[in-house]
């Protein structure tokens, strides 16, 4: 095909030169260089066979003759992707209790002291609770508990727990609770036996980096975190616990040691991702530690996890997976913060330890430290909504129109966090240009597109997919 | 023609002058009776009946089940068309088709034949499966009309019978088709197979030898995938089309809605497929590669892929978990190299109508 027409596209130029290219559909190819891409797109000269061939069958030109069906099923690649993002289920996140004994110091919720009164849902809130909960979602019940530290309010999780099951039933529910571990005990594993519980808890890059922003009194948050997974894993099984790693300047050192760290667990995912600004991070942690930096600690992180899975030894970082998922267009990919319209509200929920319900775990943090009323959609004693800011929200959270994402090669991956942008520029846009969200997803983005250069770095990548 | 693994056509004396498909029974049964089509009672005492035409024959009687439906061409011939033993039962509802595909293994005739529609439903609902029927053609959707009324009829007797409908997909692209079929069709299960051989009208247009039929086809599958009908995406690989196979895949995958599973499906050396065999075959060996990215697809997108009528030897051993055993038992063969072969039990073999079967039988080292 020498006589074509090209449709739509978006590209960005890698660091190596090389340029990449995307539409509406989705669909990705990289060009050799810029030139390429004024050939083929500008020029309409290129006259590579091959390359003609497959922009054609990405939906990048196209003959005359199917230039209409072209365009037509440029949109439905389009309407589909947008559908399952408005389709993927809902997280209900729970806060029982504000109390920690935990104080980090990038702590994003504004945590309170362990021994405080007034921070806490009562139980005598379940029933209402429980009765929000099946009016505003179907089964089966995505259910994670936050805090604070969720473990402080056990007994509330207890009696959620088994008034839940008998409500909606054991197999249509499933609950997670994000805790530090430094208080699990006995009696918790023991109750944990057999049900619908899981736990997701933080490990640091390195012990150092670990027990400096994790602050317990007894200063071993880090010897704590390993021996309690392991007696987790050993009891419970190795599905029921995964960790998530929060990187600040301290750690930046720390992949190696990070690794390590997960390989001795027997754990076989990790899920890493730099300190977020909001809460007590706002001001100091998330300002030391650039997306620059940041990436340069993850390339090596992530290369030692390549090399591991090359050499035999199965080990997924599910914040890659999920990027590169994104870019493929795979239908698990369900992200809160990868989603266009964005996951606030639609896909998480979370019901704050005074009964309040806000759009996500973001909307409480600045709500906490800014108290912006119009962030609380309703309170689980009434059925009243208060969606006027929320949709508002939403609609500009579309990154399909909104500058800086709209010509953005990477659109149809990416998301968009209306909450962030809110805090950090005062409305739920931001400038592109100046937003971390922006920077940090893009530059994930582009280092898949690096490391997939080398085939055998995207046979693990593909690998991971059957995960 | 080597020996099929279930012969189903039979040539019976008694039955000859008489057209269209009866019911087979080998015992009377109150229920089976009063289903729509009529009886044929075998059975070893030729007792003379009143309702119901009685015969003999030993081989009808040791190839057939209770309730089987056969079909009678006026001439003594009885053919199985539903066979409760049958690895997979297919009704011909059409010979009509809009598609004149180089490699169509049922070769279409223009000729009036709506009379197998009223064929087909009276067999399905006599017949009362709980197992997938496949409807073929021809091009079963070629008489909007006709498809529509088949399944009027069908749910007038409450039929629930699942259907497989294979269908070149072009009548989906008239949208107000598409909502009536999904209004008639989804009161059961179903699912439509629909081929698509290329990713640019160029090559499908070629193959399936027809201008405009891969508009049509990529409207109707964005169309009834709109809609919510169930589609199986078929691909044949060829000399044409084999170096873009996973191309189409994923092109059908990232842009169509109600994909259940794609099939990669080796060509049947039957039909039109025969005079155009040297243009079109290709030994799966030059095209592994393809192969195994196709396969590769079903993870990224969630979709199981297959691949149909590919005997395991003639694909690498990591594709054999994809490889299914699909070839209808009436049509289905080993040559004889085959017996000695250790994974002969999980292989699909041939089709009876290949002329060269090039066999590796997987030898054990002794």
């Amino acid at each position: 095909m020498t006589n074509y027409k090209s449709l739509p596209i978006k590209f960005r130029e890698l660091k190596d030169g090389r340029t990449v290219i995307s539409n509406l559909a989705n669909t990705y190819h990289v060009l050799d260089n810029i030139q390429s891409l004024r050939d083929a797109f500008e020029l309409g000269q290129c006259t590579d066979k091959n390359l003609l061939n497959e922009l054609e069958q990405k939906l990048f030109i196209t003959s005359d003759a199917d230039f209409e069906s072209k365009v037509h099923l440029t949109t439905s690649a389009f309407s589909k992707r947008i559908n399952k993002d408005l389709t993927s289920p809902r997280l209900i996140m729970i806060v029982p209790t504000l109390r920690c004994d935990h104080h980090c110091s990038y702590c994003q919720v504004s945590r309170v002291n362990a021994d405080l009164s007034g921070f806490d849902l009562q139980s005598s809130q379940i029933p209402s609770l429980i009765n929000y909960i099946t009016k505003i979602e179907k089964p089966p019940y995505k259910i994670e508990f936050q805090g604070g530290e969720p473990l402080l309010a056990f007994d509330f999780i207890q009696t959620f727990y088994e008034q839940f099951e008998i409500e909606v039933g054991k197999e249509n529910f499933n609950i997670v609770i994000a805790t530090s571990l430094s208080l699990i005990d006995e009696s918790i594993i023991n109750w944990c036996r057999g049900k619908n519980v899981g736990f997701s808890t933080s490990i640091d890059a390195g012990k150092k980096a670990h027990n400096k922003h994790r602050k317990l009194i007894t200063k071993d948050s880090f010897e704590l975190v390993q021996k309690n997974i392991n007696w987790i894993h050993h009891e419970l099984g190795r599905e029921k616990i995964g960790t998530v790693t929060t990187v600040t300047r301290d750690g930046l050192e720390g992949y190696d040691e990070l690794v390590d760290t997960h390989l001795a667990l027997g754990l076989i995912g990790m899920f890493v991702r730099p300190v977020s600004s909001y809460g007590f991070a706002e001001e100091k942690q998330a300002k030391d530690i650039s997306i620059i930096d940041f990436m340069v600690f993850y390339k090596k992180l992530i290369s030692r996890i390549l090399n591991e899975n090359l050499s035999g030894t199965p080990l997924i970082e599910h914040f890659l997976l999920i990027h590169y998922k994104r870019l493929l267009n795979s239908p698990s990919a369900a992200y809160i913060d990868l989603m266009a319209p964005a996951g606030y509200l639609k896909n998480s929920i979370l019901i704050d330890y005074t009964g309040n319900v806000f759009g996500s775990d973001e909307a409480r943090m600045v709500y906490r430290k800014y108290g912006a009323d119009e962030l609380i959609i309703g309170h689980i004693n009434n059925t009243e909504l208060n969606l006027e800011h929320s949709t508002q929200l939403l609609a500009h959270s579309f990154n399909f129109d909104v500058p800086g994402c709209s010509d953005c090669v990477y659109q149809g991956s990416c998301g968009s966090d209306p909450i962030y942008h809110l805090q950090d520029f005062g409305e739920p846009i931001g400038d592109k240009s100046y937003s971390r969200f922006c920077e940090l997803h893009k530059s994930i983005f582009d280092f898949i597109f690096e490391l997939i250069r080398d085939q055998k770095y995207k046979n693990v990548l593909d690998g991971w997919l059957n995960d | 023609m080597t020996e099929v693994a279930r012969p189903d056509s039979f040539y019976v004396e008694e039955l000859d002058g008489v057209f269209g498909p009866i019911q087979i029974l080998k015992y009377r049964d109150a229920i089976k009776e009063t289903s729509p089509l009529p009886k044929l009672l075998i059975c070893e005492s030729k007792t003379p009946d009143s309702t119901i035409k009685t015969i003999r024959n030993p081989l009808l009687d040791k190839w057939t089940n209770h309730g089987d439906i056969g079909l009678l061409n006026g001439r003594g011939q009885v053919r199985v068309v539903l066979c409760c033993s049958a690895n997979a039962n297919t009704l011909l509802v059409t010979e009509r088709c809009d598609n004149l595909c180089l490699f169509c293994s049922q070769p279409p005739r223009d000729v009036d034949d709506t009379v197998l529609f009223a064929y087909a439903a009276q067999s399905i609902v006599s017949f009362g499966s709980s197992d997938v029927i496949g409807i073929s053609g021809g091009e079963p959707l070629l008489d909007k009309k006709a498809i529509l009324n088949f399944f009027k009829i069908l749910n007038e007797f409450n039929d629930k019978t699942p259907l497989h409908i294979l269908s070149n997909g072009r009548a989906f692209k008239d949208i107000n088709f598409t909502e009536n079929f999904k209004e008639a069709a989804l009161k059961r299960k179903i699912e439509i197979g629909i081929p698509l051989y290329s990713a640019s009208s160029r090559t499908h247009d070629y193959l399936v030898n027809s201008k405009g039929a891969w508009n049509d086809t990529i409207k109707g599958l964005i169309n009834a995938g709109n809609k919510g009908i169930p589609i199986e995406l078929r691909v044949i690989p060829t000399k044409a089309n084999f170096n873009e196979l996973s191309s189409i895949v994923e092109m059908a995958l990232t842009c169509f809605n109600s994909i259940t599973r794609v099939s990669i499906m080796n060509l049947e050396q039957t039909g039109w497929a025969k005079k155009n065999w040297k243009n079109l075959y290709l030994k799966p060996e030059f095209y592994h590669d393809e192969l195994q990215k196709t396969c590769l697809l079903g993870n990224r997108f969630g979709v199981e892929i297959s691949l149909f009528n590919y005997p395991l030897c003639h694909i690498p051993e990591e594709l054999y978990k994809f490889a299914k055993k699909s070839i209808s038992d009436w049509k289905n063969t080993f040559p004889p190299e085959c017996e000695y072969c250790t994974i002969k039990s999980d292989c699909g073999g041939f089709f009876s109508s290949i002329k060269h079967m090039e066999v590796t039988p997987k030898g054990r080292i002794l």
